[in-house]
């Protein structure tokens, strides 16, 4: 008896494979190769903003002042709803504040150095996060990116049943078809683990909304905050009548003195200046994947408990795990150069497929010039554009409007490619030298 | 120190899993026993990890034989030579082939029942087990992560086994089968 699938299956997994593989791939190619440069978003930030202070620690008394004096620089305005301190951090040495209108980065002794300026790594992250969507539609859209690269998976180890027994055999040199293929399966196998714990992260967190919404009608009556309570810990009652600034340094101090191990990441103050505020402190944990536990206080830094993320539910552990796996923050440089190697991996994947699917059809006889053309508009032009709006920021400054540059851009590029007449080969290696020489300019202007 | 330890040894442990599956699967005939020493070398090594730090350990020891594999690709890719092989032209079957007609109301129904359809039962789902497990006396925690994180898996199931079947009836009924635990759901949804 065989466990190798009947050949009837096998096909119809080789086209679901392709169905999936060509609806989504562009997408799919954009979101992986974003996500693999955002690997490095705090090394990104501060090589994009590289004058900012930058400290081991900052005492609690400087958080403070920092807090009153983002606070009192906001008399006027709408208050903010959220106040959220970044401490300093291995990979991130900055105290920053940011509230609803502004983000600052503070001094060791706590007064305002100026303002953050890390435009394009927020680009960056929000192209992979949401495709530049509207919020909740564009999460929900990347995350039902993640849920295909789980089908494709699967659909991909039905469809070539030699595929673990020819794990190792890489015909690099072989350029009618194999080669390519070779490339495909074996970069898909070995990082099956990868490509599968990323996509599923990925989608739980993109999708989280929909399930969450879910849950919520048929359980909370339509609250959605009752739903990610009991994951994440409750939030306070608010109380909107004016108070003055919380005792943030109390709470660092408390912290200090009742966990001694834990790293803290963030402080975020609930409705601040609020009789119903409260402070919430996140930590990280020393070798757990939980992104961290959250500490609440309330403004008299008089602590009311931890959500419970660290030692609460498994539920509760394995949510507050899904980040940091997604991310690959979770083990300092080692891990994160691993996440880099695999996700080129996986970005290599999504193009290859599509480039496999292509080079059949033309060896049956389906010449598709404007067709193979877009594909690689969409592969190197990607790249190339993505490495523009880094140019332009470096050039130009925080100001640039990265959005639209980088989708007019790439539409440009889309359209050319279409429109053109240049044989298929001469258009990728020109497209393909132009991206790498762009990439590599945006490096050592960046690098500078 | 002992859990530093242990995470070395998994670390080694799946590397040389790796080095073992390589070697086994070089041979020219399938060896069962170096076949099982290298995936058991590799469970091992994730099993070590999980020991050392949990969850952690097990996600850092995972890491070392996928990067000891695409180094071994990598040097398989510098040794390879032309060959001349040809390259599979198993057909995908996407495209119409010349005089095929295009069906694309057929190729719309298709992605509606994938991408739309299939994704609303699996919230569907996930919602109802979660409903389940908690009646069933789980913590709410518990539950609702339980459904965050199958909502996906089970979407991508049901896509896989709908482009599986080789009718659209077939489609449908996978459709309707997996929308029985729905039903209840929408009853208890409907009633409150």
């Amino acid at each position: 008896m065989s466990a190798a699938p009947e050949p009837s299956s096998v096909k119809r997994a080789l086209s679901a494979h392709a169905a999936i593989g060509l609806i989504t791939g562009g997408l799919l190619y954009l979101v992986c190769l974003t996500g693999t440069v955002s690997v490095f978003y705090p090394e990104l930030q501060r090589l994009e903003q590289a004058v900012a202070p930058e400290m081991e620690s900052i005492a609690p008394d400087a958080v403070q002042r920092g807090v009153e004096a983002v606070l009192a620089s906001e008399k006027g305005k709408p208050p903010t709803t959220h106040l959220y301190v970044h401490m300093p951090v291995e990979d991130l040495p900055r105290a920053t504040i940011t509230t609803d209108t502004q983000a600052v980065h503070l001094n060791a002794d706590g007064s305002i150095a100026g303002p953050e300026e890390i435009a394009w790594s927020d680009f960056l992250v929000a192209l992979h996060y949401t495709l530049n969507l509207p919020g909740l539609i564009g999460m929900t859209v990347v995350g039902a990116l993640g849920a295909m690269i789980l089908a494709l998976s699967i659909s991909g180890v039905v469809a070539h049943p030699r595929i673990f027994r020819d794990a190792f055999c890489l015909r690099a040199r072989d350029h009618s078809g194999v080669g390519l293929a070779d490339w495909h399966n074996r970069l898909s196998v070995w990082t099956l683990p990868f490509s599968t714990a990323i996509a599923l992260t990925g989608a739980v967190i993109g999708l989280g909304s929909l399930t969450v919404w879910g849950l919520a009608e048929l359980r909370e009556k339509g609250d959605v905050l009752r739903v990610y309570a009991p994951l994440f810990g409750p939030e306070g009652k608010p109380d909107g009548r004016p108070a003055p600034a919380p005792d943030v340094a109390g709470v660092l101090r408390d912290m200090a003195r009742r966990f001694p191990a834990v790293t803290i990441t963030y402080v975020t103050l609930h409705e601040p200046q609020t009789v119903g505020q409260e402070v919430q402190v996140a930590a990280r944990h020393s070798q757990r994947l939980i992104f961290g536990e959250y500490y609440r206080y309330d403004a008299g830094a008089r602590y009311l408990g931890a959500a419970g993320m660290a030692e609460g539910d498994l539920g509760q552990q394995a949510a507050a795990s899904t980040y940091s796996l997604h991310f690959g923050d979770y083990g300092g440089l080692v891990v994160k150069l691993a996440y880099v190697l695999f996700g080129a991996a996986l970005t290599a994947i999504c193009a290859t497929g599509v480039y496999i699917w292509l080079g059949k059809r033309q060896r049956r006889g389906f010449a598709e010039p404007r067709l193979a053309r877009l594909w690689d508009g969409i592969v190197w032009g990607g790249l190339l554009v993505l490495a523009i709006t880094l140019v332009a920021r470096v050039a130009l400054g925080n100001a640039v409007a990265f959005v639209p540059l980088f989708w007019v851009g790439y539409l440009i590029v889309l359209v050319l490619a279409v429109m053109v007449g240049t044989e298929p080969l001469r258009f990728r290696r020109m497209i393909r030298n132009l991206a790498a020489a762009t990439t590599l300019l945006s490096t050592v202007m960046l690098l500078a | 120190m002992a859990g530093d330890a242990l995470l070395t040894a998994g670390c080694l442990a799946g590397l040389i899993g790796v080095g073992v599956l390589r070697a086994a699967w070089g041979q020219p005939r399938r060896s069962m026993p170096l076949n099982l020493a290298g995936w058991a070398l590799m469970l091992g090594g994730a099993a070590c990890g999980w020991v050392a730090a949990g969850a952690w350990g097990m996600a850092v020891t995972s890491l070392a034989p996928m990067a000891g594999a695409c180094l071994l690709l990598g040097i398989a890719g510098l040794r390879s030579t032309p060959s001349k092989l040809k390259a599979s032209n198993r057909r995908a079957g996407l495209l119409p082939q010349r005089g095929e007609p295009l069906r694309i109301g057929a190729r719309l129904l298709t992605f509606a029942l994938v991408g739309v359809l299939a994704a609303v039962l699996a919230v569907g789902i996930a919602v109802a087990l979660a409903a389940l497990l908690a009646a069933a006396g789980m913590s709410e925690a518990n539950a609702y992560a339980l459904a965050l994180q199958l909502m996906p898996v089970i979407w991508a199931l049901i896509a896989f086994t709908v482009l599986m079947q080789p009718s659209r009836r077939g489609q449908v009924k996978v459709l309707a089968l997996t929308s029985v635990p729905v039903w209840p759901v929408l009853a208890v949804g409907a009633l409150s």
